[in-house]
């Protein structure tokens, strides 16, 4: 993947700032009996912070630096960001653990438990988020265990429903779903 | 307090410790090679000390916290528990006696559960996507004896009946009947020859 240039210290900052407010605004949505003053220690947060501290270092160069961030991340969190991935600013990871991220996506990605965009094997394309990785639009949601893989493009505000892998383009405002599941009776039952 | 946690009586430490119990009690039967390791002292030490029944304790005693006031006291043993194992089972989510968690990196939980849940590796039981550490009834509400497959997912407010059986890599956001199992429409995968080969 080719070192997109430097970010600057301001603009990290508000990244993560967006990320932070977009992050505390769920968690105030949900509790609002007992909102939150901040959720700069909750996990969703801490992970994309490490991410966002390493992504900053491997963009100035300091790549050695930027991977011992993203192992730590790792260890703490579970979720495995790469340093390259371009990941714009309200970035919301649910459940960190098991979330692999690698390629380009706008701002206001939410990936939700066991999500994740990668590469998919033997397809080394670059639509411009590297050879063989995906770009997805603004205002995506990715549901729990779905995934983009390879060279494609994601429109905006598109939603991946649980458990879909996706490998080519999705236009904008598209909902990816799987068809009902069937329902059957079960024989066993005690 | 919800229903449930009354019904369950999560605000008494004894019963706290019946709960864990009884999922040392359904892993040490699930299985013949466990019965016949017979019920000794090693055999309950061993069991207790299985990732699966630590996680469960730690998220039991979370829940006790929270039931009983103490909060963020339960907040942090749940931040303990995804220290640990990388489990995510908010302090708020009520789950009944009997659980089995065989694999817990990678499950989330947020909900109601009666007794005798199982929940297999990376299966995901969640509020939506603009809700997040809520009050459990944004979750779904599943009956006893759920059986949730490997990266199965359940998501929102739904409910799940008795004796239900969601089977691997399904995702369901809508009410499940007692006694169903839900499957995933598939086609047969089809096997050729490798072309690299």
């Amino acid at each position: 993947m080719p070192v997109p240039s430097p970010l600057s210290i301001a603009e990290t900052r508000t990244r993560l700032r967006a990320d932070h407010e977009r992050l505390l605004a769920i968690l105030r949505a949900s509790r609002p009996d007992d909102p939150p003053r901040s959720a700069r220690f909750h996990p969703a947060y801490v992970c994309v912070a490490l991410y966002r501290l390493s992504n900053h270092l491997f963009r100035a160069g300091h790549r050695r630096s930027a991977r011992l961030l993203w192992h730590l991340n790792l260890v703490l969190t579970g979720a495995d960001i790469s340093e390259p991935a371009d990941l714009g600013p309200g970035l919301v990871v649910m459940h960190p653990p098991g979330t692999a991220i690698m390629g380009t996506a706008g701002r206001n990605l939410t990936v939700m438990a066991c999500a994740g965009i990668g590469g998919e094997l033997g397809r080394r394309e670059d639509v411009g988020a590297g050879p063989g990785l995906a770009i997805l639009g603004d205002d995506v949601v990715l549901e729990p265990h779905s995934g983009v893989l390879g060279p494609v493009r994601i429109g905006h505000r598109v939603r991946v429903g649980a458990g879909i892998a996706i490998a080519r383009d999705v236009p904008d405002d598209t909902c990816v779903e799987w068809p009902q599941p069937r329902y059957l009776p079960r024989k066993d039952r005690p | 307090m919800n229903p449930d946690c009354r019904r369950h009586g999560h605000h008494r430490l004894r019963r706290v410790r019946e709960e864990i119990r009884a999922d040392m009690r359904r892993y040490m039967t699930s299985s013949p090679e466990n019965l016949a390791r017979g019920d000794g002292f090693l055999t309950r030490l061993s069991t207790l000390l299985r990732p699966e029944i630590v996680c469960l304790a730690l998220h039991r005693t979370a829940h006790w916290l929270h039931v009983t006031g103490w909060r963020r006291a339960g907040r942090a043993a749940a931040r303990l528990n995804f220290l640990l194992h990388k489990v995510s089972i908010t302090p708020e989510s009520c789950i009944g006696p009997g659980c089995r968690l065989p694999h817990p990196p990678g499950v989330v939980f947020h909900g109601r559960a009666g007794e005798g849940l199982t929940l297999y590796s990376m299966a995901v039981c969640c509020a939506r996507e603009d809700r997040l550490d809520g009050p459990p009834e944004e979750g779904p509400h599943l009956g006893d004896r759920v059986m949730l497959g490997g990266h199965a997912v359940l998501m929102g407010p739904i409910r799940v009946g008795d004796d239900a059986r969601i089977e691997f890599c399904v995702g369901v956001t809508k009410d499940i009947p007692a006694g169903t199992v839900v499957a995933r429409r598939l086609r047969r995968p089809t096997l050729r020859p490798r072309p690299e080969a």
